[in-house]
């Protein structure tokens, strides 16, 4: 297989690995398995030896049909990464079957980066981090080696201009592969580059300050971690069909108390409240429009909770507990959070509009898709509440004699008066109590159920008849039960919090975690702190003028332990591990969040204080600038750009001239250093009598040498009559050598008779 | 050719750019840092810390890698037109630590010269060590005959992800002699015979064998018996034998009529009909005659040459005159002298008044190669050999062609023509781009890189000298290019 082959398979595989990654973001298996195998039947046929690829004008017809649907698409629901990433995917598939040239084959590496960032801002999930890991390696792979493509093309173009004759005899035969040393450097260099990407990365990802700028440019970045819940916040009763039994988690779950401790365990069940509905229809639960609403918009400032106005209500001290939770996949708008009953306040991480509903703690959010966390403070054993004077019972009614009947024959039976207006207040939580009791015998429970007959109403249908449904209709029934005789209660449904793991310590919640319960309000049977005094009645032993919300779970206990609790298994025991593993990555990766960083950094010693107040500076400034800020950023990027072009125009012209003076002043300097030198030199010159003085004595057999000074040696010589013209033709050297001073004529004339005397 | 220097040279110019892919890729680094802002994805600010990782590593590698490269280009030992001839490179890479990839060395041709070639050659070089120096060749084919002047050679790389490309100048000026293009003529086609025997020698100048008497000498045993002059013999007391000397060489004066400036008498031999008809009734171009009678030259020069005539070159319009002489050498110069040749400049009217034709004596051969349509108008000796270049194809060997750099260029696509091709691509099944040339495997202009130690010259000739590694045979024929 040569180079060229192999550079095409590596393309391939990048984007066949792209493909998988974004199928396993979005887990759309059946899109992405079927865009996996078209592309690889068309590689296939387009790659083999004579392979031909489909003509253009089904490639421009496949191309021109997908541009159409992306439009569509787009016009229907709204621009979103899951279009633009299906359209990629399209594009990629039909160039499989398109013939391919070399800016094909870039083609292709780029889309394959754009449908690896489309998967990162689809999902955060552990499955797509593991695909994306290889996609990444290969992408890269091809891009470099596209880089050695395009060489080969380039000489192999020019050669293939040439005619192919035998050229030369001393020609040297080239090679057709790569050699050893250079697969070794290209490895070599590939591991340092990514040892340097992966460094950088690590220091954005931990330095880059958190919470700056979020939802500035509108809602989207944000990805999902795990699947959408299938969270409903309506009951439709009486319709054929099987409940989704999914196993896919949609939120997790940690339970505190409120100095820190980790709180949880396998046998402990919190109920998790996403909507209330009290108002019944047809068959149909929906929540009224009574429940007061408080909007609190989380979207300015920096600020990202909120209270419900419940601390220290009622009498007494509650405990309370912290849970953290994390949803993995919300909505945008509208999307119902769950908090354990009753709130008392919610932190958020990131920027919402929060709605809570005062009466039923109803907590719902609009802002990005994706991953949501926040922290609520509950007390899960409600205070009681004082209730308006002189209304001892919410008014509740349900409009069913069978049902009206049948819950009398309950009461009766624990002996509690079923007639609202003689039963005491205070019996209300028994009679709850005992309506709760009676699904545990005689009731099954199925996720499977069919439909009552025409016109029959679905909760009678369930009680009386087929005594066979699942946790809606056992909650619908107990309070259609409870209402009939006077019992104020309420259908909420959302996820039971049940699968603890001893690992991580957290709540898993699962899709088929799903549920409905019921509330009843009723007077807190609680023990006044004080005896009874002198004509004061039983009921005044209990907290008159107050009430309470109890959850109660008609569901049967053995039913409920099944399904939300089955007994462990081989296959649960290997997910928990990797519901561990797949936790470990989210709360350190993907839910990294500033508290994180800041411990982290700070255990790191490194001050980010500075680059925190220039982000969130900057991000303060993009937000309230906003499109002034980016008209004047413009303009200003305008103007330093004219800048630089007119100082390079300046340049370029007046470059020459400058050069010219420039030239001028280095000749000018010259001439000056040359002056001085050709004075200097034509001075030294003028000493050449010292030359003829040492030949003379040389002659004379007194040659001086080289160790001894002139002057000395002069004065050194024994003859009378060489050392007086020696010293003093030796002192005349010396003034010119080293007092650089000028002879006159008469000293030159005085020097040659001093010569001429030695001679 | 000319080289400067034997040292790789620095270069003289680096420039340093973002691609069209590099810009592509900056704005999608700002998409992701903008996204990880605003959506808080904590996988988003890694993905940008990778891209900007990313444009790190390009930046360090390709500029690092590129500071170290040094150039030489070596002169090929012959260049014709319409025959590829193979441009070498030495690079070296003086840097210490890093490697330099994918270099593509791209010769800059003058403006003057830029017709001359289709397209600039290029090598590539896949990969050089550090402190090492590597080859790489590239084959380029100069299509028309003259001085090919290569300015320099640019040096670019944009390894590791092509977002920035860094290329380096290098002046490398050498001037490269096109010979005409090389032409197989048929075998009957030499010179006419020489006047009565004399060959245009007075006698053989050097023993040899044949039949023409060189000298006598003392006989030696072992020389042929029947060499012994006897009748010499006789007259003395020692036998004497016969020395055979070899014969003198033919003299054959090869003249070229050719018009003395091309640009003045293309305008006036303009008319159809002047030259060869084509199937299609249009004429040949003065510019192509011409360079057709060259061409004939030069293969009449290398055929006599290389059958033992003594050939000597005449171009009167131009007052060029070159004695006769046997040998590869003494055809070479005249080879060099027709590849010299610049017909649009005006000759010097001293050397046109020179009258050459006085200096070929009756005992010499002579051939007339004229670029005229009629070769009896061609002016020379009356018993001279007149051969035209309008009939070109009667001239050459059973089966040869006339190289593609002396025919006419094709005619323009009509509209007729466009629409049908492009009808054809867009609703015909094609070949898949460049997969046929990727399965022929066929590798041309790639580097090889030397065992040699830091500092020394590989063999210029002969395999690699790697170890280990076996030397490919010549490649075959690349396949055409499928059309786009």
């Amino acid at each position: 297989m040569n180079d060229d082959i192999r550079f095409r398979w590596l393309v391939f595989t990048a984007a066949m690995l792209a493909i998988f990654t974004y199928a396993v973001a979005d887990e759309s298996w059946i899109f992405g398995g079927l865009a996996l195998a078209l592309a690889v039947i068309g590689w296939n046929v387009t790659e083999r030896r004579g392979g031909r690829a489909v003509p253009r004008a089904l490639i421009a017809t496949a191309i021109v049909l997908a541009i159409l649907w992306a439009i569509a698409s787009g016009l229907r629901e709204g621009l979103n990464v899951a279009h633009f990433c299906q359209f990629t995917i399209a594009v990629l598939v039909i160039k499989c079957y398109d013939r391919r040239t070399s800016a094909d084959l870039g083609q292709f590496v780029m889309l394959c980066l754009f449908l690896s960032i489309g998967a990162l801002l689809t999902s955060n999930s552990l499955w797509m981090a593991l695909a994306l890991i290889p996609t990444l390696l290969y992408s890269v792979a091809a891009a470099v080696a596209y880089q050695f493509h395009l060489g080969r093309i380039a000489a192999r173009r020019s050669a293939a201009s040439s005619p192919p004759q035998p050229v030369l005899p001393t020609r040297t035969p080239t090679p057709t592969l790569p050699t050893a040393p250079c697969i070794r450097g290209l490895s070599r260099t590939l591991a340092l580059g990514w040892l340097l990407v992966v460094a950088v990365s690590l220091a954005v990802f931990i330095l880059f300050p958190r919470n700056v700028g979020a939802d500035s440019f509108g809602r989207w970045g944000n990805a999902a971690v795990g699947m959408q819940t299938g969270f409903n916040d309506e009951v439709q009763l009486g319709e054929p069909g099987l409940i989704s039994t999914s196993s896919a988690p949609v939120l997790d779950l940690t339970v505190r108390s409120t100095d820190g401790r980790i709180l949880g365990a396998p046998e402990e069940t919190y109920y998790l409240r996403g909507a209330v509905l009290d108002s019944y229809r047809n068959g149909r639960w929906t929540a009224s429009d009574s429940s007061r609403q408080r909007i609190h918009d989380l979207s300015a400032g920096l600020d990202f909770g909120f209270t419900t106005g419940r601390a220290g209500a009622g009498r007494g001290q509650n405990t309370l507990i912290e849970l953290d939770v994390m949803i993995r996949n919300a909505r945008t708008e509208g999307y119902h959070l769950f908090t354990v009953w009753r709130p008392r306040s919610i932190e958020f991480e990131s920027r919402a509009v929060i709605r809570y509903g005062d009466d039923n703690g109803i907590v719902t959010r609009d802002g990005q898709s994706g991953r949501v966390r926040y922290t609520v403070v509950c007390e899960p054993v409600e205070a009681a509440v004082a209730i308006p004077e002189g209304r001892l019972r919410t008014p509740v009614s349900h409009d069913s004699p069978p049902i009206a009947a049948l819950a009398g024959e309950i009461l009766r039976g624990a002996g509690l008066d079923p007639d609202p207006a003689t039963r005491p207040i205070e019996d209300d939580a028994a009679a709850a109590a005992a309506i709760e009791r009676y699904f545990d015998t005689g009731f099954e429970y199925t996720l499977d159920i069919s439909s009552p007959s025409d016109n029959r109403d679905p909760i009678e249908w369930f009680l009386l008849e087929e005594k066979r449904g699942h946790c809606e209709y056992y909650a619908s029934a107990m309070v259609a039960l409870c209402r009939t005789v006077g019992i104020n209660s309420r259908v909420v449904t959302g996820f039971v919090a049940t699968e603890f793991n001893d690992a991580t310590r957290h709540y898993v919640v699962r899709e088929s975690n799903a549920h409905a319960w019921v509330e009843v309000e009723v007077v807190p049977p609680r023990p006044v702190d004080r005896p009874a005094a002198v004509g004061e009645s039983p009921a005044d032993l209990f907290h008159p003028g107050t009430s309470q919300w109890q959850t109660r779970d008609p569901t049967p206990s053995g039913e409920f332990r099944r399904i939300h609790r089955p007994e462990p298994t081989l296959a649960s025991q290997v997910r928990n591990i990797f519901e561990a593993v797949n936790y470990a990555w989210i709360t350190s990766i993907v839910a990294f969040d500033d508290t994180t960083r800041t411990n982290l950094v700070s255990a790191m010693r490194i001050d980010t204080t500075a680059l925190d107040h220039w982000v969130e500076d900057a991000g303060r400034r993009v937000r309230h600038g906003g499109s002034s800020l980016v008209a004047r950023a413009l303009t200003n990027a305008l103007v330093a750009a004219a800048s630089v072009l007119f100082l390079g125009l300046a340049l370029t012209l007046g470059m020459p001239a400058l050069k010219g003076i420039w030239r001028s002043l280095l000749a000018r300097l010259a001439r000056v250093r040359g002056g001085a030198r050709s004075a200097r030199a034509n001075q030294l010159a003028g000493a050449s009598f010292y030359t003829r003085l040492l030949h003379a004595l040389a002659r004379k057999g007194h040659a001086k040498p080289a160790w001894q000074p002139p002057l000395a040696h002069a004065r050194e010589l024994c003859s009378e009559t060489l050392a007086p013209p020696a010293c003093r033709v030796a002192e005349a050297f010396y003034r010119v050598r080293f007092g650089h001073a000028e002879l006159s004529p008469a000293d030159h004339a005085a020097i040659k008779a001093d010569l001429a005397a030695l001679d | 050719m000319k080289q400067p220097s034997d040292i790789p040279q620095p270069p003289t110019r680096r420039q340093t750019g973002f691609s069209v892919a590099g810009t592509l890729y900056g704005l999608t680094t700002l998409f992701l840092a903008v996204g990880a802002v605003n959506g808080q994805n904590n996988l988003l600010f890694w993905a940008f810390g990778m891209a900007l990782g990313g444009l790190l590593v390009s930046g360090i590698f390709s500029g690092s890698g590129m500071m170290g490269l040094r150039l030489r280009r070596h002169a090929p030992p012959a260049a014709r037109a319409g025959e590829p001839v193979t441009i070498r490179y030495t690079v070296r890479n003086a840097n210490r630590v890093y490697p330099l990839f994918c270099v593509t060395l791209t010769e800059r041709l003058p403006k003057a010269t830029a017709g001359s070639t289709p397209r600039p050659s290029v090598a590539f070089l896949p990969h050089a060590p550090p402190r090492r120096e590597s080859f790489v060749e590239s084959p380029a084919t100069p299509l028309a005959r003259g001085r090919l002047d290569l300015s320099g050679v640019n040096a670019s790389s944009s390894f590791p992800l092509g977002l920035m490309r860094k290329s380096m100048d290098f002046d490398l000026p050498a001037t490269l002699l096109v010979l005409p293009a090389r032409l197989h003529l048929r075998d009957d086609l030499h010179a006419p015979p020489a006047r009565r025997g004399h060959g245009g020698a007075a006698s053989p100048t050097s023993v040899g064998h044949s039949p023409e008497f060189f000298g006598v000498r003392e006989y030696i045993p072992g020389d042929n018996p029947r060499l012994i002059a006897w009748r010499a013999s006789a007259r003395g007391d020692t036998l004497i034998v016969r020395q055979e000397g070899t014969p003198p060489p033919t003299v054959v004066w090869v003249l070229l009529d050719i018009p003395a400036n091309l640009t003045e008498a293309d305008a006036e031999d303009a008319e159809p009909g002047a030259g060869e008809a084509r199937a299609d009734n249009t004429s040949l171009s003065l510019v192509l005659r011409t360079e057709r009678a060259i061409a004939l030259a030069a293969a009449l020069i290398e055929r006599l040459t290389n059958r033992g005539f003594s050939v000597g070159l005449m171009i009167d319009s131009l007052g060029i005159a070159r004695t006769p002489a046997a040998g590869g050498w003494h055809a070479r110069r005249l080879l060099n002298v027709l590849g010299a040749l610049d017909l649009t400049r005006t000759p010097d009217a001293k050397a046109r008044a020179a009258n050459s034709l006085s200096r070929i004596r009756r005992e010499h051969a002579a051939m007339i190669v004229t670029s005229g349509s009629d070769a009896a108008d061609a002016p020379g000796p009356t018993w001279a050999r007149r051969l035209s270049a309008v009939d070109l194809q009667s001239l050459l060997a059973p089966g040869a062609t006339i190289p593609a750099v002396l025919m006419p260029p094709p005619p323009p696509e009509t509209p007729a023509e466009k629409r049908r091709r492009i009808l054809r691509e867009f609703f015909m099944v094609d070949p898949v781009g460049e997969v046929a040339m990727g399965n022929a495997g066929i590798e041309l202009g790639v580097a090889r890189s030397t065992a040699t130690a830091d500092g020394e010259d590989a063999p210029s000739n002969g395999p690699a000298s790697t170890s280990g590694r076996t030397p490919v045979s010549s490649p075959a024929r690349p396949p055409a290019e499928a059309p786009r």
